[in-house]
């Protein structure tokens, strides 16, 4: 029953999904109600996320972690964005929306870009120790690699490394990409009906 | 607090995460669990302003309103639902979330199969055939390339064919991975390769510039956004 | 010549040092100021000449106008690469007084598009609700792009402020669905713009822009192809092909130094009571910088890019002939 009941929903709505279109009783509207659910579930999806993340938290501090002076920034993070935003939300001429813009802005953006840049350090230390021209292969790649790295910011007697780019973009790349995305389409589809006919089950987790 | 003020924290929590590069660090734990609890705050505001009232509470409300009975059974089974998915909180009864997850998995599951297969497959394998009504395997413009050798009538000539065998060897190569001595497999391992290895080649370039681009608008902000106000400002 | 203890010197770079010296080059032209012009691709110029298309067709139809649909699918972290996309986008919009909606596809996306928006509006002077407007966080994706084939407000009943789409707003009684759009943009760090290609593209044949990171950008070309996608920017060097064509395009309608244009636009503009614009109707000396700062950013950071690649070409290629020395030197041993 834990697992028998999901799976013919499943069933059920995966054949309304796709014959949708094609049947004369399920039309677009119906699309939009079923889809103010999805809206529903996702919001109690994020509920369920901030639990566990403040769940985790309140572990470390019960358990006096060495970190655990970081979790209440944590918290101090979860109460300031949240209690700006509700509050500015209501009023929006307020100060509180502007502390809550202000806190996106200055402090919640260059967090998250700066969190992602350092990723240019990781690729450029990668790259000096792992990428070896071992096999014909591999001096393919970075060879192509090259090109096009140079392509990109070409000006000048670098030009001809920009045609060569343009090429490569055009023919291989598109061919090597056309390749994968047909597979991916197939696999979708294949996927998708072994999902919806129960074969597929790992989207309901382990478990009884 | 002016805007000089502000940016400049900004510029504190960048420096703040830059600091991990020497070595993981107070300064850096910090802005990384501030993180953490803005984002997560961010996200509760906006699932709350932005998905949940104007798409499940307002809707809701007018069905009641306007005493449409259908509409409002539909929105409270549909917040029920999504109540439900709440119960994985607990280990007794984590099993009724998937409901849920049940119904929007296969819903989209169902409902991406035509678009995907039309998308990614029919129209990739009929632009694979012909471009704007013209073959790919265009023996004029071969013809032309030989009556007037030149690069660009060079790339016209061979743009199409080229396509057209990369996309068939690395389809067989993907498909075919297995050992096999069928000659149209193993003759065409080696040509799949090349075009592979250019073709992530390129990705990887791409990639890298991106990653640069990360770090470079960072410093961007500091020397181009932050500085001049400073200038301005105290100077 | 000692083989093994050249390739060691070579293979033995600390991190440090690579680190430091990633940050002096990058920081150098961006102290300097530099800009780099670059050479304009045909994927970018495609998306440009839509616009111009529909700017003309707007000219010449003035009662059948079309307008352009920018979906913020791109949260902060990739908002180098696409911030100039939409930033040129927008501003190429506005010079041609091409209606402009807008939603946010991620969460994180949400208040950083609006904010660019009404920043962008603000150097055009123009009115939120008439000429753009921005109607928040577009979830469930699936309705989202259904919706707007037969009318978006079904969907976005309320925009980004809460307000009713249906009686408050001039622009969304005239485009609200795929058949009143001329080009429908994502921009992305994500594979978002496939999703707009199969739904927008592959049910309702709608004409689909994308401005995607460079990571992803690999993986659309050959939907470029195929027609699926009108063109696309891809990565900074898009971004600083568009941002080329549209400052081009500005000094030539504009006519005049934008800090003189930015600074003289609202002088003698006196804001009414119920003021439909989202923004202060002034410009102080720190947003005046921004906004001409702005206008170069993608360009800027090319200048740095291109020493960055030169340096990890370096690198990988200094480490290629120290493991090539160390391979002789073990082959002799």
């Amino acid at each position: 029953m834990k697992r028998k009941y999901p799976m013919i929903l499943t069933f059920i709505f995966g054949m309304i999904g796709l014959f949708l279109k094609a049947s004369p009783i399920l039309n677009e509207k119906f699309v939009d109600y079923l889809l103010l659910w999805t809206a529903a579930i996702s919001s109690f999806a994020v509920i369920y996320s901030t639990f566990n993340v403040v769940k985790h938290h309140i572990l470390k501090i019960r358990k006096k972690h060495r970190d655990m002076m970081y979790s209440y920034v944590t918290f101090v993070g979860i109460l300031l964005m949240g209690v700006t935003g509700f509050v500015g939300h209501y009023f929006p001429q307020s100060n509180w929306k502007l502390l809550y813009d202000n806190l996106y802005q200055f402090v919640r953006t260059p967090l998250d870009a700066t969190m992602f840049s350092l990723l240019a350090f990781y690729i450029s230390s990668a790259a000096y120790r792992a990428f070896r021209a071992r096999e014909w292969q591999a001096t393919m790649l970075l060879i192509a690699g090259f090109i096009v790295m140079l392509g990109r910011v070409a000006t000048g007697p670098l030009m001809i490394f920009a045609d060569i780019t343009n090429w490569i973009m055009l023919v291989p790349t598109t061919a090597v990409m056309r390749a994968i995305m047909i597979g991916v389409g197939l696999g979708i589809t294949s996927t998708s009906i072994k999902i919806i006919l129960g074969i597929e089950t790992s989207y309901l987790g382990g478990g009884k | 607090m002016g805007l000089l003020a502000w940016t400049t924290i900004g510029v504190i929590l960048t420096l703040a995460i830059f600091s991990f590069l020497i070595k993981d660090n107070p300064l850096y734990k910090f802005a990384e669990h501030l993180f953490v609890g803005v984002s997560v705050g961010y996200l509760l505001v906006v699932t709350y302003t932005q998905l949940f009232i104007p798409r499940v509470y307002q809707p809701t409300k007018n069905a009641f309103n306007s005493g449409d009975i259908f509409m409002s059974i539909w929105m409270i089974v549909g917040i029920i639902i999504g109540i439900m998915f709440l119960t994985r909180l607990t280990e007794k009864h984590n099993w009724l979330s998937r409901y849920p997850i049940s119904i929007t998995v296969g819903f989209y599951s169902g409902f991406a199969i035509m678009p995907s297969l039309y998308t990614r497959v029919l129209r990739q394998l009929g632009a694979t055939v012909s471009e704007d009504g013209v073959s790919m395997i265009n023996l004029q413009k071969i013809g032309l390339f030989f009556k007037n050798p030149s690069w660009s009538t060079l790339y016209e000539a061979t743009y199409g064919p080229l396509i057209v065998i990369g996309v068939l060897t690395v389809l067989i190569y993907f498909f075919f991975s297995f050992k096999n001595t069928n000659p149209v497999i193993k003759y065409t391992r080696k040509p799949a390769m090349v075009y592979m290895m250019v073709g992530f080649g390129a990705a990887f370039g791409y990639t890298f510039m991106a990653r640069i681009s990360l770090y470079v608008d960072r410093m961007n902000f500091i020397i181009n956004e932050w500085w001049p106000l400073v200038r301005v400002k105290l100077f | 010549m000692n083989l093994k203890k050249i390739s060691e010197f070579l293979l033995n770079f600390k991190k440090k040092y690579i680190y430091l010296v990633m940050f002096v080059l990058i920081s150098t032209p961006l102290v300097l100021k530099r800009t780099q012009k670059t050479y304009e691709t045909k994927e970018v110029k495609s998306i440009y000449q839509k616009i111009e298309e529909i700017y003309q067709h707007n000219q010449d139809n003035p009662e059948d106008k079309l307008a352009i649909f920018i979906s913020v699918d791109f949260a902060p972290s990739t908002k180098a690469e696409c911030d100039p996309m939409m930033n040129a986008m927008l501003r190429h919009a506005f010079l041609r007084d091409i209606p402009v909606l807008g939603w946010a596809g991620v969460p994180q996306g949400i208040d950083y598009g609006l904010e660019r928006f009404n920043t962008i509006a603000k150097e055009y002077n123009k009115k939120y609700g008439e000429d753009y407007i921005y109607l928040g966080y577009a979830y469930p994706f699936l309705q989202a792009a259904l919706s707007l084939g037969t009318d978006v407000r079904i969907f976005s009943s309320t925009d980004y402020y809460g307000k009713d789409t249906y009686d408050n707003y001039p622009i969304m009684e005239k485009f609200n669905n795929y058949n009143k759009l001329g080009l429908f943009t994502s921009i992305t760090g994500t594979s978002l713009a496939e999703g707009w290609i199969q739904y927008a593209n592959g049910l309702f044949n709608q004409e689909v822009a994308a401005g995607v990171t460079a990571v992803n950008a690999s993986r659309l070309y050959p939907f470029l192809q195929s027609g699926q996608l009108v063109g696309m920017m891809g990565g900074l060097k898009g971004a600083a092909e568009y941002e080329q064509m549209v400052e081009r395009l500005e000094k030539k309608e504009i006519k005049k130094d934008i800090k003189n244009y930015l600074s003289g636009l609202y002088k003698n503009y006196e804001a009414p009571e119920d003021n439909p614009r989202k923004y202060d109707t002034s410009y102080t000396k720190t947003e005046l910088l921004k906004s001409i700062n702005s206008r170069k950013m993608a360009r800027q950071g090319m200048a740095a890019q291109k020493i960055a690649h030169f340096y990890v070409i370096a690198l990988i290629i200094i480490a290629n002939i120290g493991y090539l020395l160390k391979k002789r030197y073990e082959s002799r041993r």
